[in-house]
């Protein structure tokens, strides 16, 4: 047993660091001094002839443990923690030897690889870890280029980072491979994670700057690189603005502040987010391209400028209704546009329907109800609505269909209406005036041509008492012949035609025809030029 | 008559030993520290049962001491071989069963320093020899047991 512990201290003494050595030479020496004297007087040799002086040699030992407790802090610091990290540390570890047979294992490899260390130790190591190919593969190659091993399945699956070192007897002869696992599985997915979080800033269309304290830009992603190309510029300082540049003098960023602002560059007009983040001493800019938005934007305002100024010349108004609620409802334009003050149009659709006249009710409803079911492309109708004053107001409406539901039906129903009363009028004044002249025309006993202008021409339309006055059987017998052919003389008719061509009319001049039965008459003509 | 300079040398060694043993008490998250607090007291008490050997002239006192004193020093090279196992990190190699075979031989012994009376395989004729120095000890001849056991022993 004494020699045992010899050996296992003169082990510590010759192979451990000074601190070690030194602790187990003064605790070897501590008991060997009275091991020895103990044998000496076995052997019959001691100062005091019949006496041990063994114990005796305690004070003395004492101070030589006094030094390795206090100056050397033995049982305070031993060398236990290379055995302690093998033992204890949480990474699996395993020692093969030469012949590739398991030497040894941590309880971390044991629980791992569920192995046994009463029966694991001294089989073959690819025996014992024979479902775990990946670690096979490893263990026949030692370097320094670690390698990576999934263990288990599914949320139990763990990553290991592989290293097999040598271990060296005697620094040349190899003894053993030490294959040591770490568990990599929490920092693989944080990288994982990591690199998932960098692709937000380098696949996003944004633009993301950051500057430091200095306005020196520390990182521009790809879609700043890209703008800076579309924008013929270089540097990337370009978006960060004038005064955020002078606020940045270099020391640190007092307080974390957050700007929105719009910047100018060239032709393009960016959105820029400007944080100041403290906490990393930066300032952080987060930048869209809104020129496509402005211009939009712009083009939107002009085009509903133009729309508000055509509702106010057209006296018209913008009306929707919701299909899903029957409501219906008008904008200023249309109520003023009947008279009313906003507001008292009623909302649901039946009230609404009896402002209309009723003999119109039926002329539009089918129309809008043929539209909404898609058997119509257009909506448009010319109905009769009652105004303010009890009278009735000729409204063109044309609407379509603007909003529909997830699932396909029509949800808002929107167009505009525009008061055609005065327009209606117009036209039935005209039919009135038209009817008066076509009678006018019939009856009057005065012959009227109408004819296109040269020296040939051709007859457009006549009345009754040309027909008469020429002797033609019929409207259309007169309206087959030759202008000129009428003219006794040929060439009064080109005199005619470009007098009135010149001055514009010609009065009452005497002129002498040829009837179609071939009877020479006198009559006085009146002309006028038309331009058509 | 007292033998004094032995005495009070063997008395420093014992307080020494106690003072060590308990300050070693300070470190018991340490597997060395128990190991090393025995082997102290264990000095201790192998100074101490000398001190009352040699301060006395009584042969059967002396042989009562004397096997008193194996209750305890029969533990000491046990002792120092756990110090130095857990002391170099190999405490795992510790089983019960071989801390059970490692106290085989002391156990033995502690049994045949305890029958000494009735046998002669661990020591016997015991008589009052007197030392150079002026005080007496125990006196004995070696059974067949002591040196088979001391070589393993020790």
């Amino acid at each position: 047993m004494e020699a045992i512990t010899v050996l296992l201290l003169l082990h510590v003494i010759f192979g451990s660091p000074r601190l070690y050595s030194r602790q187990a030479l003064l605790f070897l020496i501590a008991i060997l001094i009275p091991v020895i004297v103990d044998a000496l007087f076995t052997f019959g040799i001691s100062p005091v002839q019949g006496y041990n002086m063994a114990p005796s040699t305690f004070a003395f030992t004492g101070i030589l443990l006094a030094i390795t407790l206090f100056e050397y802090r033995f049982i305070n610091i031993v060398p236990i923690a290379r055995t302690a990290l093998f033992e204890q540390m949480g990474d699996p570890m395993l020692v093969i030897d030469p012949d590739g047979r398991l030497a040894d294992f941590n309880p971390a490899a044991e629980r791992l690889f569920k192995l046994d260390r009463s029966t694991g130790v001294g089989r073959v190591a690819t025996e014992c870890l024979q479902q775990y190919e990946e670690l096979r593969v490893h263990l026949g190659q030692p370097g320094p280029q670690p390698g990576i091993i999934a263990v288990g399945s599914g949320p139990n699956r763990r990553l290991f980072e592989v290293s097999v070192g040598e271990i060296l007897s005697g620094g040349r002869v190899q003894a053993a491979k030490m294959v040591v696992l770490r568990d990599i599985t929490d920092r693989s997915r944080v990288e994982e994670r990591a690199v998932h979080l960098a692709s937000f800033p380098e696949l996003t269309p944004v633009i993301i700057l950051e500057a430091d304290v200095n306005g020196a830009v520390v990182y521009a992603n790809p879609a700043c690189i890209t703008s800076l190309k579309a924008i013929g510029k270089i540097d990337p300082r370009i978006f960060i603005p004038a005064d955020i540049r002078d606020r940045l003098d270099g020391r640190a960023i007092p307080t974390s502040l957050h700007e929105e602002r719009e910047i100018e560059i060239g032709d393009q007009v960016f959105r820029e987010n400007v944080y100041f983040t403290p906490e990393f001493s930066s300032v952080r800019i987060y930048a869209n391209d809104i020129t496509g938005r402005k211009r939009a934007e712009e083009a939107l305002r002009e085009s509903k400028d133009q729309f508000i100024l055509a509702l106010d010349v057209g006296n018209a108004g913008v009306w929707e209704w919701d299909i899903e609620t029957n409501e219906v409802r008008f904008d200023a334009r249309f109520h003023t546009m009947l008279g009313y003050t906003p507001g008292d149009l009623p909302f649901a659709l039946q009230e609404w329907m009896s402002y209309h006249h009723p003999g119109d009710i039926q002329l539009w409803i089918p129309k809008a109800e043929a539209y909404i079911r898609g058997d119509s492309p257009v909506y448009e109708s010319e109905h009769r609505i009652r105004t303010r004053d009890g009278d009735w107001a000729w409204v063109f409406t044309r609407g379509k269909i603007i909003k529909r539901t997830p699932a396909g039906s029509p949800k808002l129903f929107m167009g505009i209406a525009i008061n055609v009363s005065e327009t209606r009028q117009a036209e039935a004044e005209l039919a009135v005036a038209q009817q008066r002249y076509c009678e006018l025309f019939e009856g009057v006993n005065i012959g009227i041509i109408r004819s296109t202008p040269g020296p040939e021409g051709a007859i457009i339309e006549v009345n009754p008492a040309a027909v008469r006055i020429f002797e033609a059987d019929d409207r259309e017998q007169l309206l087959t012949v030759s202008p000129v052919d009428r003219y006794a003389d040929a060439g009064e008719r080109r005199r005619i035609s470009d007098e009135v061509l010149a001055k514009g009319f010609i009065r009452m001049m005497e002129v002498r025809y040829r009837t179609l039965r071939g009877k020479s008459i006198w009559a006085r003509i009146s002309s006028t030029k038309k331009i058509s | 008559m007292i033998p004094w300079p032995f005495v009070l040398l063997l008395l420093i060694g014992m307080f020494i030993h106690v003072a060590f043993g308990l300050y070693s008490r300070r470190f018991r998250m340490q597997p060395v520290q128990l190991p090393f607090e025995i082997l102290m007291y264990i000095c201790a008490a192998w100074c101490m049962t000398v001190i009352f050997d040699i301060c006395s002239d009584s042969l059967p006192f002396k042989v009562l001491i004397m096997q008193v004193r194996f209750m305890a020093i029969s533990f000491i090279p046990l002792s120092q071989l756990l110090i130095a196992i857990f002391f170099t990190g190999r405490g795992l190699w510790l089983t019960r069963r071989r801390l059970g075979l490692l106290l085989v031989i002391p156990s033995v012994t502690v049994v045949l320093a305890l029958t000494t009376q009735y046998n002669t395989l661990f020591r016997y004729n015991y008589s009052l020899v007197q030392t150079s120095a002026g005080f007496s000890v125990v006196g004995f001849l070696n059974g067949v047991c002591s040196s088979a056991m001391y070589l393993p022993f020790n």
